[in-house]
């Protein structure tokens, strides 16, 4: 029984994987300032440089309209925070990093919460299978034996 | 080599034990290995924005170049990759921005907004094993590890027992011998190149330490330079008139007229000081001079002189060594008749490791039945669901690519999903349902209808029906789906015909001997 319990526990990574948009070794950061403005810097995690040049994008979550872009500078970017919900996308060659946007002093005016539902969805699918699957191997053996003597 | 009797019974239990380990991640890098050989035309078939033909003749260079890399701002070194095999259209981006790709028929910008080639990359994703985080990569390296050690253990076990010759009723052990034994340099290939870029390169640190004499451990820090030289930024000082980059382009052809330019790179455009490098491959010598050991030829953008070359004679041998390996591996730059070749070999070394693993079931189930009349075996039905299973889960993922709307949130997360449910949905059913056959019958209908509806949605999102493709002639969207459409149909035939193939009886659990 114990190889079953590694290849159960091997069936259980394959499952637990999702897609994030995260590149790893840049961190993109948002800061409030307090004035309806924002300062959003990028940097290397490992090294503390900084990001310069990238194009920096405020994506809307009602309808995926760009509301803002410009290229990052050393000290980072300051802007006007939207009064929508949206996405901030930093963008480094073909891949991107995207963290939500914060909301200015008042709150959105207009706000929609997309809440990450798929991993959640069907990881509990992939794992509730996994384990029916687990039940009945582990039943049907016993049966079995039980039935043979 | 002979060995004595008792050596090889050890010798076979170790081929038979780390074959079962190495199994299911050496055939998941196989099975979809076998699919990302088809990878370049995989990815026009997933994105609608190259469902053109490509004519490289239509398209302007000298008036789309410049106006692009004025109009998004480009700056330092501008990379420009030309119309090739694994790409259709023009790409142009510098260090920072994404790419921007451009039709060269009608020199226009192509909408790319929800396109992220997301089948070939998760299909190569499993193949490489990053899906598994962290560890995934080094498992698959260990697996290719574990193959170099089977193959070499199959072969002395051929060359011991060959007089003894196998017995015809023993059908998995005779072809998974014949299938492994023929294609044991295409498998031996595989492996050592697998071993390399999933083990080796990232824990090769005491090597380096070594070599380096205590001075470094990191090896890219320590063989980067010698294999991978980086390119001396240039300074830009005053603005000048650049050259047309056809005429560059021409120039280049006829100083290293072998050269197949597949790269441009410019270097502060716009300079008294700019350059523009032609990188390509030499069509003769494709192997030596594959993606990592690329020639080019530089030459300077305001006056059209050469000013460096780098080509077969100034590389280094490691280079090409190097080169001619990762080759081996990736078939860069080759055209569609020696990808079909490793994609049918590459089924028939699938198939024969799974044979690999019948032979050892059925000993087992033998043996065991002898003590226990209703042996119950976990690892089969578990193997069953692996093997067979992946077969309607990827088939599910190119259904969903098609029928999930473009602009759907977490797209990408709900058809990895999707593919995993699935999968464990294969193995609850294989727990599920006793009779094997059956099993194997539903997994693969299942899986025809799906690659039939693939195709279907295919047609309706984009509108280019196999007929349609064809007629208009864009031989590798309609080539993509005949595959699938013939492999859908040969799943079908099977389903009908399996009951009367008689080496499949044993598994027929309807049959009266069975029960």
């Amino acid at each position: 029984m114990k190889i079953n319990r590694y290849i159960f526990l091997l069936l259980v990574a394959f499952t637990t994987y999702g897609f994030a948009h995260a590149i790893p070794g840049i961190s993109l950061k948002v800061k409030d300032l307090r004035d309806n403005t924002m300062l959003i810097t990028a940097n290397f995690k490992k090294s503390k440089r900084p990001l310069i040049g990238n194009k920096v994008k405020l994506i809307s979550m009602i309808d995926n309209r760009v509301l803002f872009e410009d290229k990052i500078s050393k000290d980072g970017l300051t802007t006007k925070i939207p009064n929508e919900s949206y996405w901030i996308y930093l963008i480094v060659r073909d891949n991107d990093v995207v963290i939500d946007g914060i909301a200015p002093l008042k709150g959105f005016t207009k706000e929609v919460k997309k809440e990450p539902k798929a991993f959640l969805y069907t990881l509990i699918a992939s794992l509730s299978f996994i384990v029916l699957a687990t039940i009945l191997m582990i039943r049907k053996k016993k049966f079995k034996k039980e039935e043979s003597y | 080599m002979k060995i004595n009797n008792l050596n090889l019974k050890y010798l076979m239990r170790a081929h038979t034990v780390l074959g079962l380990f190495a199994l299911y991640f050496f055939y998941l890098a196989c099975f979809f290995g076998t699919i990302t050989v088809f990878m370049p035309y995989v990815k026009s078939w997933e994105s609608p924005s190259r469902h053109f033909v490509s004519i490289e003749e239509n398209a302007k260079l000298d008036e789309i170049i410049p106006e692009i890399i004025k109009r998004n701002e480009l700056t330092g070194v501008i990379d420009i990759s030309i119309p090739k095999v694994n790409e259709k259209a023009i790409g142009i981006n510098d260090q920072q921005s994404k790419t921007i790709y451009i039709d060269p028929n009608t020199n226009k910008v192509l909408n790319i907004d929800f396109e992220n080639n997301f089948l070939s990359n998760f299909f190569n994703a499993i193949h490489i094993g990053t899906n598994i985080p962290v560890i995934g990569r080094y498992l698959m390296g260990i697996a290719s590890i574990l193959m170099i050690f089977l193959a070499i253990s199959g072969f002395i076990m051929w060359i011991n027992l060959k007089r003894k010759g196998t017995k015809k009723e023993k059908f998995w052990l005779k072809w998974h011998k014949n299938i492994t034994l023929l294609l044991l340099p295409f498998i031996l290939v595989f492996c050592l190149t697998g071993a390399v870029l999933g083990f080796m390169l990232s824990t090769a640190n005491p090597i380096v330490y070594s070599a380096t004499k205590t001075a470094d451990t990191n090896l890219r820090a320590t063989v980067g330079p010698i294999l991978f030289p980086k390119d001396k930024p240039v300074i830009e000082t005053q603005n000048a008139k650049m050259m047309k980059i056809s005429q560059l382009q021409n120039i280049a052809q006829k100083k290293y007229p072998t050269l197949q330019i597949t790269n441009i790179k410019l270097f502060a455009w716009n300079d008294i000081n700019a350059k523009a490098r032609f990188i390509g491959y030499e069509k003769a010598n494709r192997s030596i001079t594959a993606r990592i050991n690329r020639m080019y030829i530089e030459i300077s953008a305001v006056n059209g002189k050469v000013v460096a070359t780098h080509n077969l004679e100034t590389s280094t041998g490691a280079n090409k060594i190097l080169s001619a390996f990762y080759f081996l591996h990736f078939i860069t730059d080759e055209g569609l008749l020696l990808r079909v070749i490793y994609f049918i070999l590459g089924i028939i070394m699938t198939a024969g490791f799974a044979f690999g693993f019948l032979i050892y079931s059925e000993k087992k189930t033998l043996t065991k039945k002898r003590e226990d009349k209703n042996y119950y075996s976990i690892l089969n039905k578990l193997s069953l669901s692996v093997m067979i299973g992946v077969i309607p889960s990827t088939a599910l993922v190119m259904f969903l690519y098609w029928y999930f709307p473009m602009n759907m949130f977490e797209r990408t997360t709900w058809l990895t999903g999707c593919f995993y449910a699935l999968w464990a949905g294969t193995l609850l059913y294989a727990v599920y349902e006793e009779n094997t056959l059956k099993v194997i019958n539903h997994y693969l209908l299942l899986g025809a209808i799906l690659l039939l509806l693939a195709v279907a949605f295919h047609g309706y999102q984009t509108t280019f029906y196999p007929w349609v493709s064809l007629s208009k002639g864009m031989y590798d969207i309609f080539f993509v789906d005949i595959v699938i459409l013939l492999f859908a149909f040969s799943f079908y035939m099977f389903f009908k015909k399996s009951k009367n193939i008689q080496l499949l009886y044993k598994y027929d659990g309807d049959r009266y001997e069975n029960k």
